[in-house]
């Protein structure tokens, strides 16, 4: 049972990396998006060349996208609140 | 190259794994097991993903479908890309319950139910054996394509495979009982299999990308060219399979037993998906688009009759490149062997934890039946554990091989990957729903799971192997799609409407606050222990353990307890984590249902979970209680430091002033008596005489006049005064004071400042008692008040109440903040020289008055010198009677 109640409000750096967790949140649905509407939408474009330049662009883009912001957020003993809502 | 050189290679390999599993082995009982531990090893173990059929069966897939084969991987790339919210919330939550398969984890988030675990591990078993099966084919498959031509390959590869991937599994994967499910030595060679298949892949990818085709430019327009010629028809994406895949291959990444097994039950903890968030899905990418030169190069240079599953070696062999086709066939046989090994060690798990050591404790103590079971305790159930995971694992290993021998082998890989992935994938809304919803219950879960498998064994399964007709489905829709979309459809559709209407048991709900808030349960508080004896505990550890590893455990909670000795009490908190260690090696239904009946732990009821919500809310009232109190506390603290400080000023003026008093009495007396005693004198001049009469007389009138004071003030204190009210002008009485006070330090000139008009009202009070207080405010204005050209401004007016306001202030120095509320006191004076004149009685003596003429008078701080607010009342108040009988006309 928690009791304890949590810290309403964060420095700078506490804030930051909160953002950050909420834009690890935002990738994925962006990157699911771009996986099913253009090919559902316009199957006969996106299933030859130009379906396989898109998907591996948008894949690679979103692999940085994740990698950065995985650094950016650091480690779980850096995070002093453990809980997934800011 | 020779099949038979190819698989005396393949053995080397086997070997080669058999020792560095070894070695990882010893080194992490040893403790040496940091340098294995790093992010990079979880991350490469991942890629148990990709087995055999994605290695050879992409190629065929992307050859038939066209990009539809990247749904796959695509799958798996959107659930990593939110690894650090989804993935880790899972893993944590399953390292917290020490949860060993995906069966233990539905089964221990719905209650701990025994019914889910078995029905899950019955899924997970029918959907892996075809897939099994598949990996034993690809092996046969991929060792056909290097014989030559009439000679058959030896025909009984797929059974030593099976035997060979048998024996690693039960060597590496039932080596001991551990209190969590790792497998330090598998893990390892699963992560050096990654690194081999993905350079093999590479290698044949780069070799056909720059050495067949002319570079990306070049592949692209291929792929491109398919378009026009007929064997791209099947290559337009189909909308509703594309939604479907790349929905059942993101479920798959989850709930495949083998997947569930590297990526939650070997996580040392769930900061290692930070690295693998990107890089798993990297590894994946690259695979992914290092499939399409394969494919189109393969259209064009291979003749049209070759099976695009074994594309991959075909091509290399084909241009005479034997080395490379031989290093991609041991890339394919690592993909198989990993895939193999790992989902025959979950399944393994699964089955040893939910089928048979359940039914053998059933059968050997009739239903875990108390007073049986501590009789049974020089049994050591480790052994047990152990073997049913090794009957387990060749159980598992013969059905694939039996699958295959049966079926003669299914002629596209892709097809059975997938329906495996259509089954597994029953169990996602579930684990979702168990993760985020503490609403879903049990029943929902059990129901949705049920039907939604029944559909798939019914529309998916039997129709794959040709043992029914497929489904027809509305025209235009893909059987396919179709049935995955009715089966998950309603599989969460009756999970959420079952929940919605059922009540869960207070189980289920503890485990659901668990693991959607990842709260560790602290047992509730009807885990009462009286009757548990810590050492039939005890007992049931060594026979899980072993009895050193159990006495270790009990001596340490123990020291956490702060008791010396090996048996700790059995508190709630002790047993709670107790059999969340116990589950790590059994599962939570078997653990739950031992640690009943050995430690007495009864069933959890609703009373308990209100009694522990109860204790909850009583917790926080009383700290409500404690910080309300503390402030009050606090206040009263600030109240008495404050009355003690007056106090201490006072009575140290109390002091000063009897000094004072006894001065100021003693000095006319003793003038007094000195003249009397010359007036005595027989030769006294006349003249004299009369001037020191008159000095006696001044100072006894001083005299009087001190005693007059102190009458004066005990009589207004006492309320004996007597109150004689008429209506007088307040300008007369202000005109009298100014004049009267003249006589104060008549030396000095004040310039008063009045508003004249203002001053005239008419006001009800006893006039005499007001003029002595504004005297005496005057008074004091001209004694102390020091500036050289100083003022008096008297400002009066009607309040809206009736009352009247008399504010008389100078433009002297003020009165101090600390002084501000001595002044009023009795003996106060706030200088020591004589300046003062009086006995430090006349703003006692106002107060009193003004008190007793039922208003007040105030200091006023901040008006830029000594301030006073004399108030009046609309009509005088007798204080005798005011209580009870207010003067009417106040009353309107």
């Amino acid at each position: 049972m928690r009791l304890g109640s949590r810290r309403l409000f964060l420095g700078r750096r506490a804030y930051r990396r909160r953002r950050m967790i909420d834009a690890t949140r935002i990738v994925p649905v962006a990157f699911a998006l771009l996986v099913l509407v253009p090919p559902i939408w316009r199957p006969q474009v996106f299933s030859f060349a130009t379906g396989a330049l898109w998907l591996a662009l948008g894949w690679l883009a979103t692999i940085i996208v994740t990698a950065t912001l995985h650094h950016v957020i650091g480690g779980t003993a850096e995070g002093a609140d453990e809980d997934d809502d800011a | 190259m020779t099949p038979e050189t190819l698989g005396l290679a393949a053995i080397v390999y086997v070997a080669g794994m058999f020792i560095l599993a070894h070695c990882a082995d010893r080194a992490a009982a040893a403790g040496r097991w940091q340098w294995m531990n790093r992010p990079i090893i979880y991350t490469l173990s991942l890629s148990v993903y990709c087995s055999a059929w994605t290695f050879y069966g992409a190629v065929g897939y992307a050859s038939r479908s066209g990009l539809e084969y990247m749904t796959i991987y695509l799958g798996p790339g959107i659930v990593f890309a939110g690894a650090w919210w989804g993935l880790r919330h899972l893993v944590r939550v399953a390292r917290m319950h020490r949860i060993t398969s995906v069966a233990d984890l539905i089964s221990s988030r719905f209650g701990k139910s025994a019914g889910l675990a078995t029905l899950v591990t019955l899924i997970a078993v029918t959907a892996a054996t075809p897939y099994i099966a598949l990996q034993l084919q690809s092996v046969s498959m991929a060792l056909s394509a290097f014989a030559e031509e009439g000679r058959p390959p030896p025909g009984n590869i797929p059974l030593w495979t099976a035997l060979g991937l048998a024996a690693f599994a039960i060597l590496f994967g039932t080596r001991n009982l551990a209190a969590d499910e790792r497998h330090h030595g598998v893990v390892m060679a699963i992560a050096l299999e990654a690194v081999v298949k993905l350079l093999a892949f590479i290698a044949v990818g780069s070799y056909v990308l720059w050495g067949l085709a002319d570079g990306p430019a070049d592949v692209l327009a291929r792929i491109d060219s398919m378009a026009s010629r007929p064997e791209g028809a099947g290559w337009t994406i189909q909308p509703e399979r594309w939604l479907v895949l790349i929905t059942l291959s993101g479920a798959a990444v989850l709930v495949l037993p083998r997947m569930f097994h590297v990526m939650v039950v070997e996580a040392n903890d769930d900061d290692r998906l930070r690295q693998a968030g990107w890089a798993f899905p990297l590894y994946l990418f690259i695979l992914t688009f290092l499939v399409l030169p394969i494919t189109v190069v393969g259209h064009d240079l291979l003749p049209a009759g070759a099976n695009p599953d074994l594309h991959v070696i075909a091509l290399p062999l084909s241009q005479g490149q034997h080395a490379l086709a031989g290093f991609v066939f041991i890339g394919g046989f690592s993909s198989a062997m990993s895939m193999a090994v790992v989902s025959a060690i979950a399944l393994s798990t699964m089955m040893a934890n939910h089928w048979l050591v359940p039914m053998w404790l059933w059968l050997r103590h009739g239903g875990f039946r108390a007073h049986r079971l501590p009789g049974a305790a020089r049994e050591d159930l480790r052994v047990l554990m152990l073997n049913a995971r090794r009957i387990a694992i060749l159980l598992i290993m013969g059905a694939g091989w039996t699958y295959h021998h049966l079926s003669g082998g299914t002629s596209a890989l892709a097809v059975m990957g997938i329906v495996a992935f259509s089954g597994m994938a029953q169990v996602l809304p579930a684990l979702v729903a168990g993760l985020m919803w503490r609403g879903a219950t049990r029943r929902g879960a059990m129901t949705g799971i049920a039907t939604g498998s029944a559909i798939w064994l019914g529309l998916i399964y039997l129709p794959s192997l040709g043992l029914v007709p497929p489904p027809a489905m509305p025209a235009g829709l893909d059987p396919f799609a179709g049935a995955v979309l009715l089966s998950l459809g309603l599989n969460m559709m009756l999970l959420v409407l079952v929940s919605l209407l059922d009540f869960p048991n207070p189980v289920e709900r503890m485990q659901g606050l668990s693991f959607v808030h990842a709260i560790a349960p602290d047992g509730s508080a009807a885990d009462s222990t009286s009757s548990a004896r810590a050492e039939a505990v005890l007992t049931l550890a060594g026979r899980l353990w072993g009895s050193d590893h159990a006495l270790e455990i009990f001596r340490e909670a123990a020291a956490d307890q702060g008791k010396s000795g090996y048996l700790p009490d059995l508190t709630p908190r002790f047993l709670s984590e107790f059999e969340r260690t116990i589950a790590g090696t059994v599962g939570a239904a078997t653990a739950a249902a031992l640690m009943s009946r050995v430690a007495g732990r009864g069933a959890v009821t609703v009373a308990d979970l209100m009694d522990v919500a109860g204790e909850a809310s009583l917790a926080r009232a009383d700290n409500q209680r404690l910080e309300t109190a503390t402030g009050e506390l606090e206040r009263t603290a600030r109240k008495l430091r404050e009355t003690n400080d007056k106090l201490t000023a006072l009575s140290a003026q109390k002091d000063a002033f009897l000094g004072q008093i006894s001065h100021e009495l003693r000095t006319p007396m003793t003038s007094i008596r000195a003249f009397s005693e010359i007036l005595m004198e027989p030769g006294l001049p006349d003249r004299d005489r009369p001037r020191f009469a008159g000095i006696i007389h001044d100072e006894a009138s001083r005299l009087t006049r001190l005693i007059e004071d102190l009458l004066d003030l005990t009589v207004l204190e006492g309320g004996r005064a007597r109150l004689t009210p008429r209506v007088v002008n307040l300008h007369d009485l202000i005109e009298r004071a100014l004049a009267l006070a003249q006589a104060t330090e008549a030396r000095r000139d004040f310039a008063v400042l009045r508003d004249l008009p203002a001053e005239q009202l008419m006001v009800m009070t006893d006039a005499d008692r007001l003029l002595q207080v504004l005297i005496n405010v005057i008074a004091n204005a001209r004694k102390y008040c020091d500036v050289p050209a100083p003022q008096i401004r008297i400002d009066a007016r009607r309040l809206r109440n009736g009352g009247t306001e008399i504010d008389i202030s100078d433009n002297g120095a003020g009165i101090r903040p600390e002084n501000q509320a001595l002044i009023f006191e009795k003996f106060s004076r706030l200088t020591d020289t004589p300046q003062a004149g009086g006995a430090g009685l006349g703003l006692a003596i106002c107060r009193e008055i003004m008190q007793f003429l039922g208003g007040s008078i105030s200091y006023l701080p901040g008006q830029g010198g000594a301030a006073f607010r004399i108030s009046l009342p609309r009509w005088p108040r007798d204080p005798a009677r005011s209580e009870e009988d207010p003067p009417a006309a106040e009353a309107g």
